[in-house]
């Protein structure tokens, strides 16, 4: 299909689409001047919920509205999808979906000890779309029958039973795997969930003999083989496997959309981690890719040698927005925002959300509010993923999607939710999909490589801007950073940035320019602690970002002056 | 090329399909074609079991795979308390295992004996009038009913049924909890707004067993929920009047029967509503949600500028427009009720029908 050594590429059209908890984006790639572009795009509201309850009219809507665009016929009359191309140019010649609108894998963990084998299994878990609805370990007291009874009434989609060190004691492990075995043999044919197994590799053949009788087992390596070792791969895979093939797959409508797929269809999360990591690899660099969804946030944290994906299938700003409060206090939402507001109408405006997940915020003050707590969204879903009490950490590129980040009015606001709920350092460009196809072009990096690299090339990541911002701390107003800045034309800009700034260096898009960035003896631009360097750069939407804020960025909790100061960053980005 | 939008029924009169199931697998007792009243029970199940593992390998002091020729009972079997489960003889005397409890026998697996203990039984009640037009294998039924229907946005409490009583003499209106003089058992109250617990202390008081009401704030849906005290929002949470629409109809039906179906499944789509069974007046079929956008339809806007004002379409823009904020969006005019017209996000519409 395509030729990665020349990139010359074969005249394939491709629609792909991402199925999302709210709206549906389809997207029209094809061949011009001998390199992919993108046509169109278009989005719609998903059609999962009443009154339609069949994903592939929402899909038919989005195809119908890039026909209405591009004067070119994709379905029939009957709407079915018209493929491949025909002679008179009606048609595509490739489909591929993602989903993040199934509902997530109802999981109960089976294990031994909690900070060992259920603490990797959680990990496991939640790197894919899973709510975790209850567990059972060594360390519960409850009797037997009580177990049972909360193991058969807790509805699972999957059990996912761990434990056990590769080689290890045997014995409590197949305990705890009989008790399951007793709940299954409790609940009705068809309603009995599937089985992972994810622990002592020795006791496979028993877990599957004893349990294969009930229902359908899966084996993944075991997560931890050794003490001290976590391999989470396999049961990653497992997981997004089992995710396909019992949510996204049997979703109301799918069957038109898996006849139409020429690529195995995907998870919205598994096809933006591979995209991700697909950059990290291209660019031989840390790569952080968030995607702020209605249902779900996920974020990726991608670098040669290894990925750390986090995803929290029960968070986002449509119908669960309003689970953030579980996690974070109001006032931690409202320390974001430019003016003063009650926790208590804070707390209203988010539980209105939640009801009405699919609207979009008309005023200034609601735009600022959803903003808010997208940053509280991400901060929590990074920080809970990686354990740390440190947000992203170095950077070398900086992808983001999501509709509160590619429907912000102006670019800054989006570039100022990010740098404030990740504070990531280093020197980094930021990539915003403005069309929200990112995921669906990462379904295709391993069959079509080409398509990524080129639509992206072409225009469908917009570029933000280059962000300049060193870690470290020092006091407000005194000289953190010398930038000494000379444009491909030869203009030259000596600019001294001092601790507590936020500022934007002009630099349009498409020009280019040298910078020498000098920092004092405090700071670090990620070659060292006052360690000067020179870089080249590419001007974006924004110009260039110089964020010497500090890490972490220190707020005053309530009051004015905090509200200035947001609304003095807002200012600094061109936000407000 | 159509548009498409959410929808909201606000209806005076249809034909209205009233799904009524159970959370898990029972026994239906009602046929299809069969009338029924609002308190007929149209189906049961066990409300809530617990188990009990009897270890009988452990109690007869024998091989868990030898327990099988011990046994007395088999899975399925009901079992009172004191029945022998299993029993083994001994040269000087029998060793019994016995129930614990009345139940039943629910398995019986590796030497161990698992028991089921009902400890009581739900009934699903239609809580509206109505015919079984189809039974939902063994959940439930689906009833037809004739009348007017609401749909709302949020709801708590159980599934209520009285009559209507209108306290709003204005959309917006709200009553104080010393306004709450008169009683109002079995009624199901709708108000504009409720502002304070007071006054959901004084409606429950008054023998109150519902209300439907515009919006409130998310604290006193916090303690209506504690209350069990049915709720029907239309609007959302905050302070949100009714909309005009659903205003006047309740209005109008003051005093007829009602129920409130508070059980809803957001992540589905499905959505609580009002049902107000008005017998012996024509019908029509419940409304189809499929109907594009179109200049002169009844829009109600779901956020501010315009928030809960109601309007009808003027035109459908074919290009993005820009919002009061500066993001750019598909939409439509609107023309309000004070004749202004107004851009509005297509995604901040909902479809009144």
């Amino acid at each position: 299909m395509s030729d990665e050594t020349t990139g010359a590429v074969s005249e394939k059209s491709f629609l792909i689409v991402d199925c999302g908890h709210d709206t549906t984006t389809a997207a029209l790639f094809d061949v011009v001047a001998g390199r992919y572009r993108l046509l169109a795009c278009a989005d719609t509201p998903t059609t999962i919920q009443e009154p339609w309850r069949d994903v592939s009219r929402g899909i038919q809507h989005a195809i119908a509205k890039i026909s209405a665009i591009t004067g070119r016929k994709l379905l029939s009359d009957n709407g079915r999808l018209i493929k491949p191309v025909r002679q008179d140019g009606t048609g595509v010649d490739l489909f591929t979906a993602v989903f993040s609108a199934a509902p997530p894998l109802r999981t109960f963990l089976v294990g031994l000890f909690e900070d060992v084998s259920l603490e990797s299994a959680r990990r496991a878990m939640a790197a894919s779309y899973t709510t975790e609805i209850g567990s059972f370990s060594l360390a519960d007291t409850k009797s037997e029958g009580d177990l049972l009874s909360t193991f058969v009434q807790a509805r699972a989609d999957v059990v996912f039973i761990v434990g056990g060190t590769d080689g290890g004691a045997k014995d409590r492990l197949m305990e705890q795997v009989a008790l399951v075995g007793l709940g299954l043999e409790l609940m009705e044919d068809g309603r009995k969930p599937h089985v992972i197994f994810a622990g002592n590799r020795e006791v496979r053949e028993m877990v599957t003999r004893y349990l294969g009788e009930q229902t359908a087992v899966q084996i993944a390596d075991n997560v931890r083989p050794a003490l001290g070792v976590e391999r989470l791969d396999d049961a990653v895979d497992l997981i997004g496997k089992m995710y396909r093939m019992l949510k996204i797959n049997t979703l109301p409508g799918m069957r038109d959309v898996q006849e139409w797929s020429n690529i195995p269809i995907q998870s919205t999360t598994q096809a933006f981690a591979s995209i991700v990591k697909y950059l990290a690899a291209l660019h031989d660099d840390r790569v952080i890719g968030v995607d702020i969804g209605s249902g779900t946030v996920a974020v990726v944290q991608a670098e040669v040698g290894g990925s750390l994906l986090s995803v929290k299938s029960d968070l986002g700003m449509g119908r669960p927005i309003a689970n953030i409060l579980e996690h974070v206090l109001p006032e931690q939402i409202g320390r974001w925002l430019p003016f003063e507001m009650s926790d208590a109408d804070l707390v209203d405006f988010v539980r209105n959300k939640a009801l009405h997940p699919y609207t979009i915020p008309m005023t200034e003050e609601d735009l600022y509010l959803e903003q808010a707590v997208a940053r509280e969204l991400l901060r929590h879903v990074v920080l809970n993923g990686s354990g740390s009490t440190e947000p992203a950490g170095r950077c070398g590129f900086l992808v983001a999607r999501g509709g509160v980040l590619a429907g912000a009015p102006r670019p800054g606001q989006a570039a100022l939710i990010l740098l404030d709920a990740l504070q990531p350092t280093g020197i980094f460009p930021i990539g915003l999909d403005l069309y929200g196809v990112l995921p669906a072009l990462g379904a295709t990096t391993a069959t079509e490589p080409m398509l990524s690299v080129q639509a992206l090339e072409g225009g469908t990541l917009a570029h933000l801007g280059w962000v300049i911002a060193p870690s470290g701390n020092g006091a407000v107003g005194k000289k953190a950073l010398m930038i000494e800045m000379e444009s491909a034309g030869g203009k030259k800009l000596d600019v001294e940035v001092a601790f507590g700034a936020l500022e934007l260096l002009p630099l349009a898009p498409g020009e280019e320019a040298t910078l020498k960035i000098k920092p004092t003896r405090r700071f670090d631009v990620g070659v060292g602690p006052g360690k000067s360097t020179t870089v080249t750069l590419q001007g974006g939407a924004l110009g260039v970002v110089v964020d010497v804020r500090g890490r972490p960025l220190e707020l005053a909790r309530r009051g004015v002056e905090r509200n200035q100061l947001v609304e003095k960053w807002l200012q600094d980005v061109g936000g407000s | 090329m159509n548009q498409y939008a959410r929808a909201t029924i606000v209806q005076p009169m249809a034909n209205i399909r009233r799904k009524r199931v159970l959370p898990t697998g029972g026994e239906i007792v009602v046929n299809v074609g069969q009338e029924v009243k609002a308190m007929q029970v149209l189906a049961r199940t066990p409300l809530s079991s617990s188990f009990h593992v009897v270890s009988v390998s452990d109690a007869l002091g024998v091989d868990p795979t030898e327990v099988k020729e011990y046994l007395l009972v088999e899975s399925g079997v009901l079992v009172g308390q004191g029945t022998p489960l299993a029993e083994r003889k001994r040269l000087f005397g029998l060793r019994q295992v016995m129930s614990p409890f009345d139940g039943m026998v629910a398995a019986v697996n590796r030497g161990r004996i698992v028991l089921e203990q009902t400890t009581d039984w739900l009934e699903l009640r239609a809580m509206v009038p109505g015919r079984v037009v189809n039974q939902i294998g063994d959940r439930g039924v689906m009833l037809e009913v004739k009348g007017a229907r609401v749909q709302g946005v949020w709801a708590c409490g159980d599934v209520a049924t009285g009559q209507l009583a209108c306290l709003s003499a204005s959309p917006e209106a709200s009553l104080l909890a010393e306004q709450v003089t008169s009683d109002l058992a079995q009624q199901i109250i709708a108000v504009g707004w409720i502002t304070d617990e007071a006054l959901l202390a004084a409606l429950v008081d008054a023998g109150a067993v519902g209300a439907v009401v515009g919006s409130m704030s998310a604290d006193l849906c916090d303690a209506a929920v504690s209350l069990n005290f049915p709720v029907l929002l239309t609007e959302g949470i905050g302070r949100l009047p009714l909309a005009q629409p659903i205003f006047e109809l309740l209005r109008e039906l003051d005093g007829e029967d009602i129920s409130l179906f508070t059980e809803y499944a957001p992540e589905r789509g499905e959505r609580p509503e009002a049902i107000l069974p008005l017998a012996g007046m024509p019908s029509i079929d419940a409304p189809t949600f499929h109907r594009p956008l179109a200049p002169g339809k009844q829009v109600r806007i779901l956020r501010p500028p315009y928030q809960q004002q109601v309007g009808e379409i003027v035109r459908v823009q074919q290009h993005m427009d820009i919002l009061p904020n500066g993001a750019q969006a598909a939409g439509v005019v609107v023309k309000l009720p004070d004749g202004q017209q107004v851009f509005v996000a297509m995604a901040n519409l909902d479809i009144i029908i």
